[in-house]
């Protein structure tokens, strides 16, 4: 038997809670419960329950709400500890930590960063600097995560970031980036002035300013093929875009998408926004920001359709062809059409492989030396 | 779909069922019901492949959009049901302090069994719990961070290989039962034993911490047990702690009055006649 599920805008209203969970029947909750755990937002989902609501409600969500609270007050420490070691680890050999989304919306107590669920810490360093920061690490306890031959090149010929690293005692995940984006893309970001901007918040320890971190994770977002944490980066840009517009303009955020050559993103994420939160952008969508074109409208069609996490809980949610829409996209915009071609021919072997003789077929290879 | 209640949680299965829907209902009476209720956690039994579910099909485990297990043949389900039940607690309950050990009540007083795989501490439980103890849990001490008091879950033991023999002649009550044997998981055989009836568990308390016995099985070796330091003790527990670094501060004072008020024992045995003698004189 599948569940019957709730309708994304159920979904969407308790989360921004225009309607409260404890008007929901039982059968409607339990599933905004599966939803949101699903898409790793039941932290947010908890931050819509105070101590008095969660006595109304059945014990199975009131008890989620209270576990990822202490989880959350736990994954707060640790990650303020991770970011001490770093700064210190990278101290001696003069490489600042410059934390990027989720360690930096947390240790930055950014708006969002309650409830907000981390898998791994990412830091941004200079190009250069990145043979000083892996032997810095790896004198440190750190160990870069054993990789297939295709996914060790991806990362160091194409990728904007290093292959994952692990700390060997507490077992946290390291990303480190020397970029926002692809080489392969051909946007342009400017490092050094997400560099020469960044706030301090510790001895050695940066996070960078609020209109990058809203570029980053807008990026994150729209030139990527994966959106399974899709709605999550939504609710993450809206209270970093809102708590930005409190005291800036919209006029100089825009200024920091262009210079990134990304105008049109800026678009499409306000249009998206819009799609989700609604009146809070009618004003902006008014005045500042461009209307789209033809593509662009498809495609937040499309991006809309495919952030809410593929789960049995939500209704009208099997969206192949807007999946398909949002793979290619994702990719066309983070390399050029020849590689793009050649890497879906090696993953399409690898998904016809693993759709055939099953998921774990690769894993059960021994690693290549 | 069924709604499994563990006397703590409440767990929708569903997905194919059918072949260990029969096994759930006999370790688990007046438990499982194809009514919807409010779930704890979700799990979903799923094929994998196209061609396997032709040539060699397979099953994995999807729990809440996680597949922390290897794919399985549907034959071996049951064990794979039972470990997925207790992984949804590890992973999402931070409101109680979990303990990798099995629980054991006489008395009113528990005592936890921390241990490695191969120290024979379900083979224990399992004994106890045919033999007038009450089995709180097989697999985690699920522990109250106001009161420190344990409570008890109803789940069947988990008996691997040999073990399964030597408790198989204590199942005889008719509240107890044995499930069939699921032969050649990657822990060896395995099987699942209910000590008690849901009449009986619906009359559990929650139960303070008498004793800890950390427990090594060695057929070669005498019988020998001598308490052992209470800040070697509570490092010894801290380091079976499922949640201990999520649950914090408050783990760590509720540990140290649990250590400060209870025995901790280091045991070496071959026989459980040695053990059982031991522990019943830590309950009186």
């Amino acid at each position: 038997m599948t569940p019957s599920g709730i309708s994304k805008a159920l979904f969407l209203a308790t989360l921004t809670q225009q309607k409260s969970i404890t008007e929901l029947e039982p059968k409607e909750a339990d599933s905004l419960l599966r939803a949101a755990i699903a898409a790793h937002m039941h932290g947010v989902l908890a931050n819509t329950v105070n101590q008095r609501l969660s006595l109304l409600l059945p014990l199975p969500l009131s008890r989620h709400c209270a576990s990822i609270h202490t989880f959350s007050f736990a994954q707060k420490n640790q990650v303020a500890a991770a970011a001490k070691l770093l700064s210190e680890q990278l101290s001696s050999a003069g490489i600042p930590v410059l934390l990027l989304k989720g360690a930096a919306y947390i240790v930055g107590s950014k708006p969002n960063a309650q409830g907000r669920l981390i898998s791994d810490i990412d830091i941004l360093v200079q190009r250069e600097a990145l043979t000083t920061v892996e032997n810095a690490l790896q004198k440190n306890g750190w160990r870069a995560k054993p990789l297939n031959d295709y996914d060790e090149k991806y990362y160091r010929e194409w990728s904007h970031e290093l292959p994952p690293y692990i700390h060997s005692e507490s077992g946290v995940t390291l990303d480190i980036h020397h970029n926002l984006i692809p080489l392969s893309s051909g946007k342009t970001i400017n490092i050094a002035q997400i560099d020469a901007t960044k706030v301090w918040v510790a001895n050695n320890l940066y996070i960078p300013s609020d209109a990058y971190l809203i570029l980053h994770s807008a990026i994150h977002l729209l030139l990527n093929d994966d959106t399974e944490k899709g709605l999550r980066d939504c609710f993450d840009l809206h209270s970093l875009i809102q708590g930005y517009l409190a005291s800036g303009s919209v006029d100089s955020l825009r200024a920091i998408f262009i210079e990134a050559n990304c105008e049109a993103e800026f678009s499409i994420l306000i249009h998206l926004l819009n799609r989700i939160f609604k009146t809070q952008y009618s004003e902006l969508l008014s005045t500042g920001v461009q209307r789209l074109s033809w593509h662009d409208r498809v495609l937040v069609s499309s991006l809309y359709k495919t952030i809410f996490p593929r789960t049995d809980y939500l209704r009208h949610n099997k969206s192949a062809l807007a999946r398909q829409h949002v793979y290619i996209h994702g990719h066309l915009s983070k390399m050029p059409l020849l590689l793009f071609i050649q890497h879906i021919c090696y993953k399409g072997y690898r998904s016809a492989v693993k759709r055939l003789l099953g998921e774990t077929f690769f894993k059960s290879l021994p690693p290549k030396k | 779909m069924i709604s499994l209640n563990s006397g703590q949680y409440t767990y929708r299965i569903r997905g194919d069922i059918e072949s260990v829907e029969e096994q759930l209902t006999r370790l688990y009476p007046d438990s499982l019901n194809h009514e919807f209720a409010v779930a704890d956690f979700d799990i979903e039994i799923q094929q994998t492949s196209l061609l396997r579910t032709l040539l060699r099909p397979q099953v994995t485990l999807n729990i809440e959009g996680h597949k922390p297990f290897n794919p399985i043949h549907p034959s071996k389900l049951l064990p794979s049901i039972e470990w997925a039940m207790n992984w949804c607690v590890s992973a999402y309950d931070h409101t109680k302090l979990l303990i990798h050990c099995s629980v054991a009540v006489n008395n009113g007083k528990a005592i936890l069994f921390p241990g490695k795989s191969g120290s024979g501490k379900s083979t224990l439980s399992a004994y106890l719990g045919l033999n007038g103890w009450h089995l709180y849990s097989d697999e985690m001490a699920i522990i109250n961070l106001d009161t420190g008091y344990v409570e008890a879950v109803f789940r069947p033991a988990s008996l691997k290989n040999e073990s399964i023999e030597i408790i198989k002649p204590f199942v005889q009550a008719s509240e107890h039962y044995m499930s069939c044997t699921t032969k050649g998981t990657h822990k060896g055989d395995i099987a699942h034993v209910r000590t008690m009836s849901k009449d009986v568990y619906d009359t559990l308390e929650p139960c303070k911490i008498a004793a800890v016995l950390f427990l090594n099985f060695d057929k070669k070796q005498r019988f020998n047990a001598y308490e052992i330091d209470k800040s070697i003790g509570l490092a010894k527990v801290i380091s079976n702690g499922f949640n201990y670094s999520v649950t914090g501060e408050a783990a760590f004072s509720i540990l140290v009055s649990i250590v400060n008020q209870a025995t901790i024992l280091e045991v070496s045995y071959s026989e459980m006649a040695d053990i059982k003698e031991l522990i019943a004189e830590l309950v009186l």
